[in-house]
């Protein structure tokens, strides 16, 4: 008998364990993406990056080391961001890429490149 | 007795197969509303997260919702 509450006393501190890493886990990372926000936006504007229709950001033509750096890791962030939502809410991690990147293709503003969905890259 | 025995033989396979068809629809319905939910949440949860930064990015206007 005492083993048992013990064992659930564990599995409910494991739990609450869990769910404050993973509250922390995304705190950090929209504290990670507020801080390179504006290197994202003067990339966008210089139309160095493009949103892809995946919901990530792709270098497009010769973007230099920066922009590869800064890129990667931006992507890193969102695809786990994705990955968190998804389990949220019982979808793929894909299709919340690709509702993502919907909602940029729709608010981004003029200037910036855009993936449809068939593939094809065009300016707002 | 010829005829009613034709005419049993014709209606009967018909009236049987009528009431065959009954339960099928409320089946293909529901997929689709759970499909409509998860992208509601989908949409709310993105909303929640990239709310706050779409505000403060200059290449993306918020979203009026």
């Amino acid at each position: 008998m005492h083993r048992l509450r013990f064992l659930t006393l564990l599995f409910a501190l494991g739990v609450v364990a869990v769910s404050a890493f993973a509250a922390e886990s995304a705190a950090d990372i929209r504290r990670r993406m507020e801080q390179r926000l504006p290197v994202i936006d003067r990339l966008k504007t210089a139309e160095t990056v493009g949103e892809n229709n995946r919901g990530l950001l792709e270098v497009r033509g010769a973007g230099g080391a920066e922009a590869g750096a800064v890129v990667a890791e931006e992507n890193r962030d969102r695809q786990a961001v994705y990955a968190l939502i998804a389990k949220e809410t019982g979808a793929t991690a894909d299709s919340v890429g690709q509702a993502r990147a919907k909602q940029i293709a729709a608010h981004s503003r003029g200037g910036v490149w855009v993936q449809d969905a068939s593939g094809a890259w065009k300016k707002k | 007795m010829h005829r009613r025995l034709l005419l049993s033989t014709t209606f009967v396979p018909l009236l049987l197969g009528g009431c065959l068809n009954v339960k099928t629809e409320p089946i293909e319905v529901k997929p689709i509303h759970i499909t409509v939910d998860v992208n509601v949440r989908v949409e709310r949860a993105l909303d929640d997260f990239f709310g706050d930064l779409d505000e403060k990015s200059t290449t993306i206007e918020p979203s009026k919702s």
